[in-house]
Order: structure tokens, then C-alpha cells, then sequence
């Protein structure tokens, strides 16, 4: 291979770039994303804000789990640990939403759904135990768009709590938006949210209620006071927020199993980065004759090269244990049990298109 | 160039392997011989000024980076004990006190970071694994399965720049069965290698 021999220019040339993706990375890549790096402007860690009470009215939060950013049929370790980091870092902004205390229900949900007013979406651009870049879209059950950005941390100091406070900006952010509504505003989004759900599960009733824009939506006409459909259909969310609940005891589970080591391996990275740094600003000053012998200096590269394998290694095995092995997950109505198996996407989309048949089955059958 | 023969099928290294003293190289027999051979350079040397002829033989290297290169063997080559594990797509070589070598059995692959580059890829006959450091020190390491499928070498080679030959040292590894320690041990995140004693067989 060419780029063999040049390979410790290459690395020492990234000695500010973190940790690389491992297991693609042609140097092409490489140095893009070097010059992406260069230019990135890090955020900081803000408090987050923290109410006595949650604000009225209540606004339920759906956080999508992350995209991963890797192909579903990347089986490689490196795309195991993306998948593995797509719900712990989900878990971990529904965590900092809730911990705020400002909101209704933070849940996490598996795909995009107008179950609740408003949902946010984010995807890993680059995360290497010491950087962690997300893009970050926030949009209301209509679809229309609250914000985006693109979220950039750089972990400052291997004491540093995992990845705690980089949700804070977001969860401020959001809560700024909601608090930038007049009341009517926030009721007329409510409102919204609970027609465009009936909307999504029976259409033919609930069409042509809310008017869309390309960039905005009005609710022009409301269901009738007391219409028994709508009784039906919130059954049928109450049963989707059972999914969503299975959904947090997985999450709660694999935290216990795989946080452990996860923080191990992110604290690991960093201290094996600044170590590199630190070397690198030694061997630069270094004259020919000062400085650790070269069995010394050889040693040193060699622990730490063997020290960050293991422990990245540790973590793979245990990403690759998880990797798309969702629990299969038994569900139940009223007068039915269900197991649902497969990945969470695939167990979410089969269970919503069950309670669509439910309810298609309790208003008489009707396909719309 | 790393190249993979998909046509000659994998041996089956999996297994727990134990170094073999008697039939493994010594690192100091090694470093010997390189001295030796510096010895006979600097003599062809010295004998090419005395004659007032240029010297035309490879050259010498330094010999601090030579000793440098030769501990590290010994320190790379440490592990006395292997656990493989091995499938149709890929292999993994547990090493004791280190890390391990994983490598698909299909094509070459190569693991970049900052801290140094993996590369493995399996040519037909033997298993390559190479691993390069900031400072370019280069670990070369190869394994191949005797016939027999009784023992396994692995013949390890190192080089840094500044040196003019490899420092290659072979380790010959045996079956072993660890149920017949009577004790067993795992590497460990948080508390480092822990053995434990296997219980006892019942009396019939």
C-alpha cells in the first residue's frame, strides 16, 4: 500500500485531529476532515436552565434516536459503537429535557411521527470519543421547521462527565422558541399535534383540518366537541406511548450495561490524545542528544498504542453484542398480546401499523 | 504489497495456543547476532580504509535505535499465552496482556488513529498483521498453523528508521487444553487480568 510509509507523517501532521474513524479512512478523507476540524468552532458547556414547575401548558417532546450516520449494512465494530452511541446520546438529550423540568413528557421514539407536538432529530457527523458533532433538526408535528444547527463538542479534559451538559444549549434553545410563543400559539399547537396525529391514522376523517404552507400551517377547522373517533384515537396513542415506554426500559437497560464502558473508553481516548499532544510538544523540543532514550520513547508509544486498543476493543466487543439485537417486545390490548421482534424501527412501524388496523377494525372496518 | 488469495482456504488456528520455549527464539540470541553482524561490518570497514578503498556495503544503523528495536521484541512478544477465535469472514487473536489482532478474512484491511495504524490481510499461506507507530516503528508480525495443526508459528519482525535490519524473532506456540490448568484467566476492564481456579471434578 502507498500510503504506508507516509502514514507517520500523516499522523503526526493530525496530532490536533482526534482519534480517527477507524476501519475506513482513506487519506483523502482524512484531510478533509482535518480542514473541517481546523475551522470548527467548538461549543461550550452552558447551565442549564431549570424550572421550579414545568411551564403550562405542557409540551410533550419526542427525541428521535440518533441517526447513527453509518450504512445499516456496515457490520464493522466502528459502525456497531455509532449504533450503540445513536440511543445513548438520544437517552442522554431526553435526560437533559427532562432534567430541566420545563417540559410535559420527553420520550424517546425510534422514527419521525406526529405523536407529540414536537420532536427533534439529530445525526452523528463525527464522533470519536473526543469530538462529537451533531446535526440537530427541530420540527412540530405539521412539519414545519423550529430550528436547526449543527452542534460541535470537544471534550476538554479526560475528567470531564461524559458527554453531561452538551444538551444543555439545545434544551435552552427550545425552550426559548416555546417561551417566543403567545399563548395562543402554544394552544393552537396542541391543538395541531392532535389532529395531525388523527390525521396520520384516519385521514379520511380528519383531512383539510390543518392547512400547510411550505413553511408554516394553521389549523382551519377543529373536529366536532365530543366526537367518539377522537376517543378512539387517543386509546390508540395511549397504546403508542406504551411502545415508547418499552422503549425507555431497552434504553435503561443498556446504559447499565454498556455506560460503564463507554465512559471507560471516551476517558481513555482523550487521556491517550493528550498524551499524544503532550509527546508530540516533548519529541519537537527535543534535541539530538537530550530527551528519553529511544527504548524509552519506543516503549512509551507502544503502551499507549497497547492501552487505547484494549480499551477501544472492549467497547467493540460489547457494541457488537448490542449491535441490532432490539429485545423482541410483547405488547398488549385489550383483548390481544403481541410480540414484536426485529430492530426498534421495524417493532415501531409494525406496532403502529397494528393499532391503525384496531382502529380501522373499531370503526367498522373502513380503509380510508 | 498486502494482497488476499480468496482461493486458498483459511487453516483453523482457533484454540488455545502456549508458547513453546524449546522451539521459540531467544531475543538475546537475536540482538547477538545482530551485534555480531555489526562487529564484521565494522571490521570489512576498517579493513576497506586501511586498504584506502571505498566502501561499498549497506549501511550500519544506528546502534542505541538496534538495542531499542531489540527490547521492544522482546517486550511485543511477551505474551506467553493465545486464544483464537476464528470464523469464515474473520479471526481474532487474544493475546495475553495485550491487545488483540483482528482481522477480516477477506481482503486487507487497515485501522488508522493517531496513535499508530493496524494492518492485517491473510496472502494464502500466512496471516499478516503489522502495526506502525507515531514514530515509525514498524511491528510485523506473521502466523502460520503447522501442518499437523499442532502448533502455530508466529514469527515477528521489527524495524524503526535509523536501523538497517529487521530485528525478527520466532515464537513457536502448542495446543494446550485450559481446562487442564485447573485455573483460568480473563483480561478484565477494571481489575486487569483475574484468575480463577476451575472447580475440581467430583470423584466417580
Amino acid at each position: 500500500m502507498n500510503d504506508w510509509r507516509v502514514l507517520p507523517r500523516l499522523l503526526l501532521l493530525a496530532s490536533f485531529y482526534a482519534l480517527g474513524s477507524c476501519a475506513s479512512s482513506p487519506s483523502d478523507e482524512t484531510s478533509t476532515e482535518l480542514q473541517e476540524d481546523s475551522t470548527r468552532v467548538w461549543d461550550t458547556v452552558e447551565p442549564l436552565l431549570i424550572a421550579a414547575a414545568p411551564t403550562m401548558p405542557l409540551l410533550d417532546i419526542a427525541v428521535e434516536l440518533f441517526d447513527p450516520g453509518v450504512s445499516g449494512e456496515d457490520r464493522s465494530p466502528v459502525a456497531a459503537v455509532r449504533r450503540l452511541e445513536s440511543q445513548l446520546l438520544a437517552g442522554e438529550l431526553r435526560d437533559t429535557l427532562a432534567r430541566s423540568n420545563q417540559w410535559g413528557v420527553v420520550r424517546l421514539v425510534p422514527t419521525a411521527s406526529s405523536l407529540t407536538p414536537v420532536s427533534i432529530r439529530a445525526g452523528i457527523a463525527v464522533s470519536d470519543g473526543r469530538d462529537l458533532v451533531l446535526d440537530v433538526v427541530v420540527k412540530d408535528a405539521m412539519g414545519a421547521l423550529w430550528f436547526e444547527y449543527t452542534m460541535a463538542y470537544r471534550q476538554q479534559s479526560a475528567a470531564d462527565e461524559g458527554f453531561g451538559g452538551i444538551f444543555n444549549a439545545l434544551a435552552n434553545r427550545l425552550l426559548s422558541v416555546w417561551q417566543g410563543k403567545d399563548r395562543d400559539e402554544q394552544d393552537a399547537l396542541l391543538q395541531g399535534a392532535e389532529i395531525a396525529y388523527a390525521e396520520a391514522l384516519a385521514p379520511e376523517a380528519f383531512s383539510g383540518m390543518i392547512q400547510r404552507s411550505e413553511t408554516d400551517w394553521k389549523v382551519v377547522r377543529l373536529p366536532a366537541e365530543g366526537d367518539p373517533m377522537l376517543a378512539r384515537i387517543e386509546r390508540i396513542r395511549n397504546q403508542e406511548y406504551l411502545f415508547c415506554d418499552t422503549i425507555d426500559e431497552q434504553y435503561v437497560d443498556m446504559v447499565d450495561r454498556v455506560g460503564p464502558t463507554y465512559r471507560l473508553w471516551r476517558s481513555a481516548t482523550l487521556e491517550q490524545t493528550e498524551w499524544l499532544e503532550r509527546y508530540q510538544r516533548r519529541a519537537a523540543a527535543r534535541t539530538g542528544s537530550a530527551g528519553d532514550s529511544e527504548f524509552t520513547r519506543m516503549q512509551a508509544e507502544y503502551a499507549a498504542y497497547r492501552s487505547f486498543r484494549i480499551q477501544e476493543q472492549a467497547l467493540f466487543e460489547l457494541a457488537e453484542a448490542f449491535d441490532g439485537e432490539a429485545r423482541p417486545t410483547v405488547m398488549r390490548t385489550q383483548d390481544q398480546v403481541f410480540r414484536l421482534e426485529g430492530t426498534l424501527e421495524s417493532q415501531y412501524d409494525t406496532w403502529r401499523d397494528l393499532l391503525r388496523d384496531i382502529y380501522l377494525i373499531e370503526t367498522g372496518g373502513q380503509t380510508p | 504489497m498486502p494482497t488476499s488469495h480468496h482461493d486458498s482456504p483459511v487453516p483453523d488456528l482457533s484454540g488455545h495456543w502456549e508458547v513453546d520455549y524449546a522451539r521459540s527464539d531467544s531475543v538475546q540470541t537475536q540482538l547477538n547476532a545482530s551485534f555480531r553482524e555489526v562487529q564484521r561490518e565494522l571490521r570489512r570497514r576498517r579493513q576497506a580504509a586501511e586498504r584506502g578503498a571505498s566502501y561499498q556495503g549497506p549501511p550500519m544503523g544506528d546502534l542505541d535505535t538496534l538495542v531499542a528495536v531489540a527490547k521492544m521484541a522482546e517486550l511485543v512478544t511477551e505474551p506467553e499465552l493465545l486464544e483464537v477465535y476464528q470464523d469464515v469472514r474473520r479471526i481474532r487473536i487474544e493475546r495475553e496482556n495485550s491487545f488483540a489482532l483482528n482481522c477480516e478474512l477477506t481482503g486487507a484491511q487497515s485501522v488508522p488513529s493517531l496513535l499508530g495504524a493496524e494492518q492485517c490481510w491473510w496472502d494464502g499461506n500466512q496471516l499478516h498483521f503489522r502495526v506502525l507507530l507515531p514514530d515509525g516503528l514498524l511491528i510485523k508480525h506473521r502466523f502460520v498453523r503447522s501442518a499437523d495443526g499442532l502448533s502455530l508459528s508466529q514469527r515477528t519482525a521489527l524495524t524503526a528508521p535509523g536501523v538497517a535490519r529487521d530485528m525478527e524473532v520466532v515464537r513457536i506456540f502448542s495446543r494446550y487444553d485450559p481446562t487442564e490448568r485447573g485455573y483460568r484467566c480473563t483480561e478484565t476492564l477494571t481489575r486487569g487480568r483475574v484468575c480463577t481456579t476451575e472447580q475440581a471434578a467430583p470423584y466417580e
